[in-house]
């Protein structure tokens, strides 16, 4: 697909979706900033930072702090 | 009506986009979620540091002693925000959308309205009516003060008192986010600082010897039963803050910013207050500080702590009733989007209006509240981690979800998930078979592995399996 049919593809997914948010009842304006919004958070913001899946490191540090707390929690009782 | 360099538009000048701005389910873009992890910190504080968490404490101490209460009361709330945060905080971080939203997925749009409208309302509603009460006592406490006659713990005054903080919550929640916010951010130190002087002044009119000798107030006879009923009581209050942490943590700028202030905030806030109700019952007799703060602290210092005290109890309405009404809208579909902020907040209001009448009531069933909001609060929690991290890898579809039935991706027959539903099921008759807090009944393997954890085990599991098998195919393509 060239950037041009890309362009193009999403242009008709954005007016589908705001379409179909108006048959539902949703104001013209309200659908067109919803769509607006997605559109920055898949283009814009994709590769932020901020966008980023909690990664399996992340996940086992928590995991482990919370195991910890259990385990001193354990000792305090134990004690 | 224009765009900055980071995608964010000033919807304010357009009232419906203002509107759907602070009252709807816009998903958040980098320039507006604005909370650093300090900023998420505090909000977490105000939240956990209310006065509830004193009568956890006091709670607890029924069933243990100072030093195993502690344990407890760390054990059961770490167990229980870990599961809470990972089912909510970390998913609406990510996309910047509450988790209701989200668990459209999970429930389908029908079945997150059967959930908010059921135990989501029926949980907030009763803390409300918690604070109310409190706030009330307080109350009756100052005028008890005032006209140096006892109002008692119970009677018309706590009422009056209830009724006139559910009137100001109404009023700051209808003023919108950024009142609660301002709020929120007076509030919260002021009373950190009040609860911290609490406990040296607990100390210093006790002894620690006392404290830790002191034997809980009305325990079973088998001490390990006691221990695990108080952990399972913390694990409850850890996971009930599942209905508000998705639309909070939705406006924090990074995971980091998100997960650790949710987890750790939460958690030593939390143990500080709880702490207090915990030394107050097993010393003084009472956890609630507007019972013995006055008749301990002198009439000035103990009229202006429970006047600070019933003002947290409004700001913590306020936050939880703010998260809820926007599930409430959002759940709703068409029916109650046009009906006013206003109204709709008010509506909320009228059975813990009504709840201010029976204070006795109110307190007398805490703990059966707390586990069985817990025992369906875990579920949901299990339902939504498997889905968020393990059926969906983390992504949704914005489009699809904000389409709901008219899309392909979070579509059901009638609107409903019944994997999920089933699930939810599922975990909750799980948690009451193996701890019914109703009538205290427990099964051995109870003081093996307590009960809100393999409840969300088991919730997790089935909504799984039963999730491969009706939509097995559905998964794969969405993951492509």
């Amino acid at each position: 697909m060239t950037p041009t049919d890309k362009s193009a593809a999403d242009s008709g997914i954005s007016e589908r979706f705001q379409s179909q948010l108006i048959e539902s009842g949703m104001q013209p304006a309200v659908a067109a900033e919803l769509e607006r919004r997605i559109g920055v958070i898949e283009r814009e913001e994709f590769d932020d930072e901020s966008r980023r899946p909690l990664s399996g490191r992340e996940i086992a540090v928590y995991v482990g702090v919370t195991v910890l707390a259990v385990a001193i929690g354990a000792l305090v009782v134990a004690l | 009506m224009s765009a900055d360099g980071r995608g964010v538009v000033d919807v304010t000048s357009d009232p419906k986009l203002s509107k759907e701005y602070l009252f709807g389910t816009f998903p958040l873009l980098k320039g507006e979620r604005t909370w650093s992890a300090r900023d998420f910190t505090w909000v977490n504080t105000a939240l956990a540091i209310a006065t509830w968490a004193f009568l956890v404490g006091g709670s607890t101490a029924l069933l243990v002693g100072f030093q195993a209460g502690v344990a407890a009361m760390l054990i059961g709330n770490a167990i229980g925000l870990c599961f809470m945060v990972l089912a909510s905080v970390v998913a609406s971080q990510r996309w910047g959308s509450e988790q209701y939203t989200l668990l459209r997925g999970a429930f389908g749009v029908v079945g997150v309205g059967v959930l908010v409208f059921t135990v989501i309302l029926i949980t907030e509603m009763g803390w409300s009516s918690l604070l109310a009460v409190m706030a009330g006592r307080a109350t009756s406490q100052v005028a008890s003060t005032m006209v140096g006659a006892d109002l008692g713990q119970y009677g018309p005054v706590v009422t009056i008192g209830g009724l006139l903080a559910i009137l100001l919550a109404w009023w700051v929640l209808s003023r919108g986010p950024v009142t609660i916010g301002r709020l929120n951010s007076v509030i919260a130190p002021g009373l950190a600082v009040v609860t911290v002087g609490m406990m040296i002044f607990l100390i210093a009119n006790t002894s620690w010897d006392a404290l830790l000798s002191a034997s809980p107030i009305a325990p079973f006879d088998d001490s390990a039963l006691n221990f695990v009923i108080a952990v399972e009581f913390n694990v409850g209050v850890g996971v009930s803050w599942y209905p508000v942490m998705g639309s909070l943590s939705r406006l924090t700028r990074s995971r980091k910013a998100a997960l650790w202030p949710a987890f750790g905030g939460l958690l030593i806030a939390t143990m500080v207050a709880q702490m207090v109700g915990l030394a107050a019952a097993l010393t003084l007799g009472d956890s609630d500080p507007t019972v013995w703060m006055v008749p301990f602290g002198g009439s000035i210092l103990g009229v202006i702590v429970l006047i600070f005290i019933a003002f947290a109890n409004i700001t913590s309405m306020s936050s939880i009733v703010y998260s809820t009404i926007l599930a409430i809208r959002q759940s709703s579909g068409r029916l109650l989007t046009k009906v006013p902020w206003k109204v709709l907040t008010a509506a909320f209001f009228v059975l813990p209006a009504i709840m201010t009448f029976f204070p006795q009531f109110m307190y007398e069933q805490f703990m059966i509240f707390v586990a069985l909001s817990g025992a369906f609060l875990t579920a949901v929690c299990g339902i939504a981690l498997v889905d968020y991290f393990f059926l969906r890898k983390q992504r949704f579809d914005l489009r699809e979800l904000h389409l709901g039935q008219r899309g392909t991706l979070y579509s059901y027959p009638l609107g409903i998930n019944w994997a999920g539903l089933v699930a939810l099921a599922a975990g909750a008759t799980f948690y009451l078979w193996i701890y019914n807090p109703m009538t205290l009944e427990t099964q051995p393997l109870f003081l093996v592995i307590s009960a809100s954890l393999p409840a969300a085990v088991v919730a997790g599991v089935v909504y799984l399996v039963a999730s491969k098998l009706l939509y097995g195919k559905r998964l794969s393509e969405a993951r492509q």
